[in-house]
């Protein structure tokens, strides 16, 4: 019968480890005694010399290892100050530079700010906009997109500058054509001129754009999408759940989705303090929606979906008046059943642009 | 490697090529890095050179794809010869221990562990909420399956107890924190104010006898009253009474006292404090036992508003309720409160009669597995106890009331244990009807109760008008079993 606890010299005896009748009650006892007995037997304790330090260096003061320790054996020392500075500090922190960022993600950040900052949303999220604030942005043009890639698909481009500071693109002989577009770009500019030599070639980056764009493979329409979906009879089509079947709800979609932003906050308690903490959360998780009565109107795996695909090419659009989907392709890349969004897109386009063509003929397959 | 000639072969490779440090890369260290550091002790190495790389549990047993899982072992052998480069030679130590341990909770399972402690010579601090040592089981009126006398028993271990010079019994008090680590804690308890001195008490019982006021009996379960200055229950070890402050007079109004007048060892202290004392101990036992489920009366209909606590509940509402601790079914009682009806030192004097009227039932209904085995209803887990109590509340109210029926309505039977299957056979010879199936609502008709059942096997329904039912709740840890988890520091679940 186990009457050790988790921690050492403490024993357990009784219906306080676990439901048992009075023989069995007494039997623990007698174990747990003979247990201190055991440990009495010697005059002195012997002591395993292992044991774990703090390194200073790297420490934040999250201050999870006081909480946990279940020997309180880990004292606290305010010496670089609470974690809430540390998330002050986080927020403020010096300005930096991203460099080597693909235009479909660039252009993600944009999204990210209609949500995030005054201008659509209504409210300023500090920690988004002082972290934008102070982030400098260095795309570079694709050269070899892959099978998932979609960025033509949803009007952007492999070589696109939508949210970029400084724009880079390969051209030939191993030379890049480098383009400022914001002042913050301009500043990052001056600091690698050495770097620079002779001049632009505009022609040479048109083309080698143009090029890549040639090479991609995934392509779609999604300029009637938006109106399919606006109309509310299509809410219930049969595609949802006939294509959505397969999807497991894993959440891996959105969580690598760079336009997700989906996020839940909860009062914590560590200690005897108290936290306000942002985390994210994903709608394809069957408790996103679920009220407090127990009903959720997104019951099933589909309409979780579903609501993510009208999220990318519809809600996007209504509420910060930005772009969903950038086409980075990581949603098919990733996804553990191979569901597709473009399976999505092109079915949509399809039903939108010729509505009587896809009755599905019961005995085709 | 982890035979003894593979430890053979590890103890001369150290000794032959001189090493300064090994590393084993082979299985978890949890297993057998105890087994190789004593190897290597023996063969002169300071033990905590030794590391082990794990590529059995961290590669081999867990990749498919050999390849990756051998560059897997790799990097782990790589790392820990890194680590073992920066590891320095360490030596246990030997501490002091504090020969004298803490037990938590003074029911039959901290009376037994500090008998048996105390008679081998260590010394014991035992601390009990209440003002009586007993727990449930004092509370009990006969145990399974032999129908001894429970407070024979358990009485005579508690004045053991009492009495023993290695024994320090602290009623009536409250750990309050426990620091340090294993072989040297230092314990904080808060020794509640009693109002009596207790050195001076001799327990005569004037003052419980002549007290003017009364409260409703935690022991009793509020099935009867207590004096406000009491003790628990007439065979209560220390027979010290206290003042209970929150319903006495003197506390409330300043008015009364008589208590005080009546005492002739002149014991009773109004201006008494709480005490914090702390004690210096080796090691801690915690048996704080178990309650019963509260409020599982509402999963049968019972007309208590559905978030009241009983303790929720004003002074006021309780006036208006049928019975002081529950606005519910009033003749549908838990286990426990069974036991105190059936006991001899009970309210009724070991007479089955129903709290309502205090008529002698006819019809008594038992349900088994109320709270147990539902984790939407209670708990999840089977309390592991109530087939068998079940069936002694049976035999009991049979041997109290000779033509009366009993109905018990069970899930199945888990009687495992020696005599246990036996003893429910018994009951059932006794008069016991068994019913297979669940009660799905009970409802008041007239001054009886209407329990609506299934029998599984003959697949009826079934209705019962009962004067009585029994609930077998299921039992819970003390709702303040996680702080007291905390105070420790061990684990919970």
């Amino acid at each position: 019968m186990p009457v050790d606890s988790s921690t050492g010299g403490i024993f357990l005896a009784g219906a306080c480890q676990g439901v048992k009748d009075i023989p069995e009650t007494v039997a623990q006892a007698s174990a747990a005694a003979s247990k201190v007995m055991q440990l009495f037997s010697r005059q002195e304790l012997w002591r395993e010399p292992e044991v774990a330090i703090v390194d200073q260096k790297h420490c934040m003061n999250c201050w999870d290892c006081v909480t946990v320790c279940p020997y309180n054996a880990i004292e606290r020392e305010e010496k670089n100050g609470s974690p809430r500075q540390f998330l002050e500090m986080g927020c403020k922190g010096e300005s930096r530079v991203i460099f080597g960022v693909r235009p479909c993600d660039a252009a993600s950040i944009g999204s990210l700010n209609a949500v995030f900052s005054s201008a659509n949303a209504g409210f300023d999220d500090p920690f988004f906009t002082k972290r934008r604030e102070n982030t400098t942005i260095v795309t570079y043009s694709c050269t070899e997109p892959d099978e998932s890639c979609f960025c033509t698909s949803v009007g952007l481009t492999p070589d696109g500058d939508r949210g970029s500071d400084l724009h880079l693109t390969e051209i030939a002989n191993n030379r890049l054509h480098v383009e400022i577009k914001t002042p913050a770009g301009e500043a990052v500019a001056k600091i690698i001129e050495p770097l620079f030599q002779g001049t632009g070639d505009e022609e040479a980056r048109l083309r080698a754009g143009k090029e890549v764009q040639k090479k991609m493979k995934r392509i779609r329409n999604s300029h009637l999408i938006k109106g399919w979906l606006d109309d509310l009879n299509n809410f219930d089509d049969e595609m949802w759940a006939r294509l959505g079947e397969k999807c497991i709800g894993c959440g891996a979609c959105t969580f690598m989705c760079p336009t997700c932003h989906c996020f839940d906050i909860v009062d914590e308690t560590r200690g005897r303090k108290g936290y306000r903490v942002k985390f994210w959360d994903a709608c394809q998780f069957d408790h996103f929606t679920l009220h407090a009565s127990g009903h959720n109107p997104r019951d099933s795996q589909y309409k979780r979906y579903r609501n993510r695909f009208t999220c990318k090419f519809e809600i996007y659009w209504d509420k910060f008046n930005a772009q969903g989907c950038v086409g980075c392709g990581r949603c098919i890349r990733d996804c553990p059943v191979n569901l597709d969004i473009t399976e999505y897109m092109m079915e949509v386009d399809l039903k939108a642009s010729m509505p009587n063509a896809l009755e599905r003929d019961p005995d085709f397959e | 490697m982890c035979s003894a000639p593979g430890q053979e072969l590890f103890k001369n490779a150290i000794k032959e090529y001189k090493l300064d440090g090994c590393l084993v890369s082979a299985l978890r260290p949890k297993m057998h890095e105890a087994t190789f550091r004593k190897a290597a002790e023996d063969a002169g190495l300071n033990p905590f050179k030794v590391e082990i790389a794990n590529i059995r549990e961290q590669c081999s047993r867990v990749h498919d794809d050999k390849e990756i899982g051998t560059a897997k072992s790799k990097d782990l052998v790589k790392m820990m010869v890194e680590r073992l480069k920066y590891s320095r030679p360490l030596e246990r130590y030997q501490m002091p221990l504090t020969r004298r341990v803490l037990i938590l909770g003074g029911g039959i399972a901290g009376i037994q562990a500090a008998l048996d402690l105390a008679n081998a010579q260590i010394p014991v601090s035992l601390v009990e909420r209440e003002p009586s040592l007993g727990g449930n089981m004092a509370r009990l009126s006969e145990t399974f399956p032999t129908l001894d006398c429970s407070q024979c028993i358990l009485t005579p271990k508690m004045v053991e107890v009492v009495n023993h010079p290695l024994i320090n019994v602290h009623t009536y008090a409250e750990l309050e924190s426990l620091d340090g680590y294993i072989g040297n804690f230092r314990a904080t308890i808060r020794l509640k104010a009693k109002s009596v001195i207790e050195d001076k008490c001799t327990g005569c019982g004037e003052c419980w006898e002549k007290c003017p006021f009364t409260a409703e009996s935690e022991f009793e379960l509020g099935l009867n009253k207590r004096s406000v200055i009491y003790i628990p229950f007439p065979q209560a070890v220390p027979s010290v009474p206290v003042i209970d402050r929150d319903n006495c007079p003197k506390f409330i109004k300043g008015k009364c006292g008589l208590c005080a007048k009546v005492c002739g060892p002149n014991c009773i202290d109004f201006t008494q404090k709480d005490k914090i004392i702390e004690e210096q101990i080796g090691a801690v036992i915690v048996a704080t036992g178990f309650k019963l489920m509260p409020n599982v009366y509402r999963e049968y209909g019972g007309y208590r508003p559905p978030h009241m606590t009983p303790e929720k509940l004003t002074a006021k509402i309780r006036k208006t309720l049928p019975r002081s601790t529950a606005g519910r079914l009033v003749d549908v009682i838990n286990g426990l409160e069974f036991e105190r009806l059936a006991s001899a030192s009970g309210p009724t004097k070991g007479e089955i009669r129903r709290p309502s009227d205090g008529k002698k039932p006819e019809t008594v209904v038992f349900i088994a597995c109320v709270g147990s085995r539902d984790c939407n209803k209670g708990v999840e887990y089977c309390s592991k106890i109530c087939c068998m109590y079940t069936a002694k509340h049976t035999m009991l109210y049979q041997h109290s009331v000779p033509n009366g029926k009993s109905y018990v309505f069970y899930m199945d039977i888990r009687a495992g244990g020696k005599g246990y299957e036996e003893f429910i056979n018994r009951a059932q010879h006794e008069g016991a009807k068994y019913i297979r199936g669940r009660v799905s609502q009970l409802s008041k008709k007239g001054d009886k109760i209407l329990v609506k059942g299934a029998d599984t096997f003959t697949g009826h329904a079934i209705d019962v008008e009962a004067d009585m039912v029994v609930l077998a709740t299921a039992m819970v840890p003390q709702e303040n079993a996680i702080d007291v988890a905390k105070t420790l520091g061990i684990g919970y679940d």
